[in-house]
């Protein structure tokens, strides 16, 4: 039995930078059993936002998808028409955004946001569209269910707002949920409670979950594998527990360095990964990351690192730490 | 936040920016081709735009008069280009004379946002927008009468008049143009890290918010003037403008009225191209502008 | 709510001050009314009994306390030229003009709007470029030379339609209509032109919003979509049709001297070629009440529209 609900290969996109194409994302493979919640983790700029959007096909009208395939449930996503992928957009296939503010209309209540989202997926009455909004709201921890689907996004707190989100995005049973760093835009007391939500629509529902972040305490708490992306390539990708106790990447590692926890000394130097990452048209041979990179050796400089494999785990480096 | 660049680099980058695109080099164009005919007028109109020659009047154009004559026999082509001077000079001038007033109300009342100084010069500037222009000037135009009128050692002139009243009309919509941007670098991080150092007021004002309003008075200063030929024309049109025998596009349309029932086509035909041009190059200019230095500037003043 | 309110004052503010300023200025100019009236040969005694019968020998701001309140009685007062009572002139002009620029307004917004809206939904199509001519000649071309070239073209040369602008209904809704088109047509075109632009432009801005690409991922029907960034889209527009409106008393004016129609505009052209002072004055206020009118039903309609705004700054 087939558990692979979203199967990506090979996936390039590239925008136009000046004169000529850049690609946002070079050559990405990965894939999501049902079932699993998987992390992509990575800086601004590393790729993560565009993958997602690729995926659902809502990349900005200027960019392109070059190469590469999308599976999801079996069905090949990129050679779908307009639409057959808008059928499944928000119905079988969701995803939340990072800003819940600038995600809502503003000028519709959030109701109306709603039952506009499940009605054009399912063929329900107005009443059996209200029970379900209402059904979602209460699921997503809403207090008030009613008062919210009366209010305008403004009237809603930040993180009332971003529970309202989530709730549209599952307001049709999705098998998948992209979430794009959903509690970036979140004061940290409200991402925890972000997070709370997350955990019980995986306990409860079973929600497979693909949660893209930049930050790693977040994704250790919710996800089983994580997927860590710099410069359009993936870098590495294991278990959450492999990723942690033993990195091979070294740019997984310095990631992990550099978040200082209680248990270091009090004098230890803060871990900076020097430099900036590479703008999106960088042309260099080799690994992108060497010339940051604490273990460069000359190969690196010059051969695309190739993808070794360790029973579950992976990493393309030419020196990494074993 | 907007860093101050050299200035002599910006303006060669911005000319390049306006060349590449079609619309923008297209405006640009046009509207230097209208300053050059206005300034060199003298040296490039053929015969003198008053020069009355009865016998030859009202000819429809040929070689010696491109464009033709009109109904007392002075040439239309001189005229034409004659005419460019009033047009131009009512459109850059109002401007320029609201320039001043929308500055200092639109610094004074961004810098000092939130205080009474800032809701005393808002309110004022709200209440002169809440007049219809053109309207306006029409009237207090009209009523001073279009002779010269003597105003202590100085005469002034018709046009001078038309420039003052429009100037003065335009400085609420600069003074919000300018108010926007004031308003936002006020509160920004450098202007603060510049008052910690000890920068006075005035001086953080005049050399640190000032030329980040620039571009949003470039862009909206090129679409004054587009209206401020139009206006400078119309109200020729109706006589409240230049006078005959000097010649206007307003004035010559203003002729060329009493013979669109004889088929004098060449009379209405010209000036009114020549008008339809500058202000098509005037806003093809201002909209290219816009799109290089400003493009969130559409929304206009009546939204915060 | 109180933004409105307080919106609403400064507007009556503003026409206070405007009249005053107005007044002022027919006050102020040297060469009294009496000039213009009375013969020249009127001996001196003569001269300054007119002026006392007009008040004139008052202090300007008596005058101005006088006028105001007669006008807000409703007594406007006579034309010192033609000795007409003003209110039923103004009453005779005022439905023409608000009739024929209405009319052109109508055609504004049918023809604007969806040009606009489709210019936004397929930037760069050859339905873009065309609109976006159309809509800066619309802007440029002064509307005198197109009311002109209409007449000229359409009106002697083609003969489809009347030279002159204005033919009562009385004789005929065909007739009365006829002799509209090409105001109408004038002034709707022009219009046209700048509700397009802003309607593509506030569309554009509308489009790039983050919520029209949520709509997109929820897979809501592109209609739907267009529709979630036209609501957010026309609140500018708004806007600017009634700005527009108020300015287009200044076009109206140029466009109603050359056509002859006898509307609010032209009498207050006339007003001015004959110094006809009362007249002037009341033809301002009225044109300004009208454009201060216009902007308050703008912002009433802004509020509805959106509702970000029903809350207090």
């Amino acid at each position: 039995m087939d558990n692979r609900l979203l199967e990506v290969s090979n996936l390039r996109v590239a925008f136009p930078v000046g004169n000529a194409m850049a690609e946002a994302v070079r050559g990405v493979s990965f894939g999501i059993d049902t079932g699993d919640a998987v992390g992509v983790l990575g800086e601004s700029g590393s790729g993560k936002s565009v993958t997602a959007l690729a995926i659902l096909k809502l990349i900005p009208s200027t960019g392109r998808i070059t190469e590469g395939s999308v599976r999801f449930a079996g069905r090949d996503l990129l050679s779908m028409s307009e639409a057959n992928i808008r059928k499944l957009r928000g119905r079988d296939l969701s995803m939340v955004f990072q800003d819940p503010l600038t995600a809502f209309n503003p000028a519709l209540r959030i109701g109306r946001q709603l039952l506009n989202v499940i009605r054009a997926h399912t063929s329900s009455s107005i009443q059996n569209a209200r029970a379900r909004a209402l059904e979602v709201l209460d699921l997503v921890g809403l207090p008030d269910p009613a008062r919210v689907m009366r209010a305008y996004p403004h009237e809603l707190s930040g993180g009332m707002r971003q529970r309202a989100l989530i709730g549209i995005a599952l307001a049709c049973n999705p098998k998948l949920l992209i979430a794009d760093e959903p509690t970036t835009a979140l004061d940290v007391t409200i991402q925890a409670q972000i997070v709370e939500l997350f955990h019980k629509l995986r306990t409860e529902l079973g929600l497979t979950l693909l949660y893209i972040t930049h930050n790693l305490d977040l994704m250790a708490e919710l996800c089983d594998r994580a997927i860590v992306m710099y410069a359009g390539n993936i870098v590495e990708e294991g278990s959450v527990t492999d990723l942690f106790q033993s990195p091979r990447h070294p740019y997984t590692r310095m990631l992990i360095d550099c978040v200082p926890r209680l248990e270091d000394a009090r004098n230890r130097e803060l871990t900076v990964i020097k430099g900036m990452p590479p703008p999106i048209n960088a042309t260099n041979r080799g690994c992108l990351f060497s010339p940051r990179c604490p273990s460069v050796i000359d190969r690196c400089r010059v051969d695309d690192p190739q993808e070794d494999f360790e029973g579950e785990r992976r990493f393309a480096c030419w020196n990494p730490r074993l | 936040m907007t860093l101050r660049r050299d200035m002599g680099n910006k303006q060669l980058l911005l000319l390049h920016s306006i060349a590449s695109s079609r619309t923008g080099f297209l405006g640009l164009c046009l509207v230097s081709a209208m300053a050059l005919m206005a300034v060199f007028a003298p040296w490039i109109a053929p015969y003198d735009p008053t020069q009355i020659d009865m016998l030859n009047r009202l000819q429809p154009p040929s070689l010696s008069h491109w464009m033709g004559t009109d109904l007392t026999g002075r040439d239309v082509f001189s005229r034409l280009i004659w005419g460019a001077r009033p047009s131009l000079q009512v459109g850059i001038l109002a401007v320029l004379i609201g320039l001043p007033g929308g500055f200092a109300v639109g610094l004074l009342a961004g810098f000092y946002r939130g205080t009474i100084l800032e809701a005393i010069l808002m309110r004022i500037v709200e209440i002169i927008a809440a007049v219809p222009l053109l309207i306006v000037a029409i009237a207090v135009v009209g009523v001073l009468g279009v002779k010269p009128m003597p105003l202590g050692p100085f005469m002034i002139t018709n046009e001078v008049k038309i420039i003052v009243v429009l100037g003065f009309l335009y400085i609420p919509g600069l003074a919000r143009v300018v108010f926007a941007v004031a308003a936002s670098e006020a509160t920004s991080d450098y202007i603060r890290a510049r008052r910690i150092q000890g920068v006075g007021d005035f001086t953080l004002m005049v050399s640190d918010i000032l030329p980040n309003c620039l571009s949003v008075v470039i862009v909206w200063g090129t679409l004054l003037t587009a209206g401020g030929v139009l206006a400078e024309a119309g109200l020729s049109f109706v006589g409240l403008g230049v006078q005959p025998p000097d010649a206007s596009w307003g004035v010559m349309l203003s002729d060329a009225r009493k013979f669109i029932f004889s088929g004098e086509w060449w009379l209405l035909l010209f000036p009114g191209l020549a008008i339809s041009l500058t202000v098509i190059g005037l806003n093809l200019l201002g909209d290219a502008l816009r799109d290089i230095l400003d493009p969130r500037q559409y929304t206009g003043p009546r939204l915060d | 709510m109180w933004e409105y309110v307080r919106r609403a004052a400064f507007s009556v503010v503003a026409l206070f001050l405007i009249s005053f300023l107005v007044f002022c200025l027919t006050h102020v100019v040297p060469g009294s009314p009496a000039s213009v009236v009375l013969d020249p040969d009127t001996p001196e005694e003569e001269i300054l009994e007119w002026e006392r019968d007009h008040n004139l020998h008052l202090p300007v701001i008596t005058q101005y306390k006088i006028w105001l309140v007669n006008t807000l009685n409703g007594d406007l007062g006579e034309s010192v030229i033609t000795e007409r009572d003003l209110a039923g002139e103004l009453a005779y002009s005022i439905p023409i003009t608000v009739e024929w620029v209405g009319l052109s307004f109508l055609l504004a917004v049918v023809l604007g709007l969806p040009l606009g809206i489709i210019s936004a939904l397929k930037p760069g199509s050859w339905v873009d470029h065309i609109a976006r001519v159309i809509a800066i000649t619309g802007i440029s071309v002064p509307d005198y030379w197109v009311a002109l070239m209409l007449v000229a073209f359409v009106a002697v040369g083609l003969g489809w339609f009347p030279a002159g602008g204005f033919v009562p209904l009385s004789s005929g809704l065909g007739p009365h209509l006829s002799a509209l088109v090409l105001p109408v047509l004038t002034l709707g075109l022009h219009y046209m032109a700048v509700l397009s632009r802003y309607t593509r432009a506030s569309m554009l801005e509308a489009l790039s919003q983050d919520y029209v690409r949520t709509a997109r991922a929820m897979g809501l029907p592109p209609w739907q979509v267009w529709l979630y960034a036209l609501k957010n889209a026309l609140p500018p527009v708004v806007n600017v049709g009634a700005m527009s409106f108020g300015f287009s008393f200044a076009h109206a004016l140029f466009i109603e001297y050359v056509f002859g129609i006898a509307g609010l505009s032209l009498a207050l052209l006339n007003a001015i070629h004959e110094l006809d002072y009362p007249m002037i004055q009341v033809t301002v206020l009225v044109i300004t009440s009208i454009f201060i009118l216009a902007n308050l039903a703008a912002d009433l309609a802004n509020l509805a529209l959106n509702p970000k705004l029903r809350q207090s700054r």
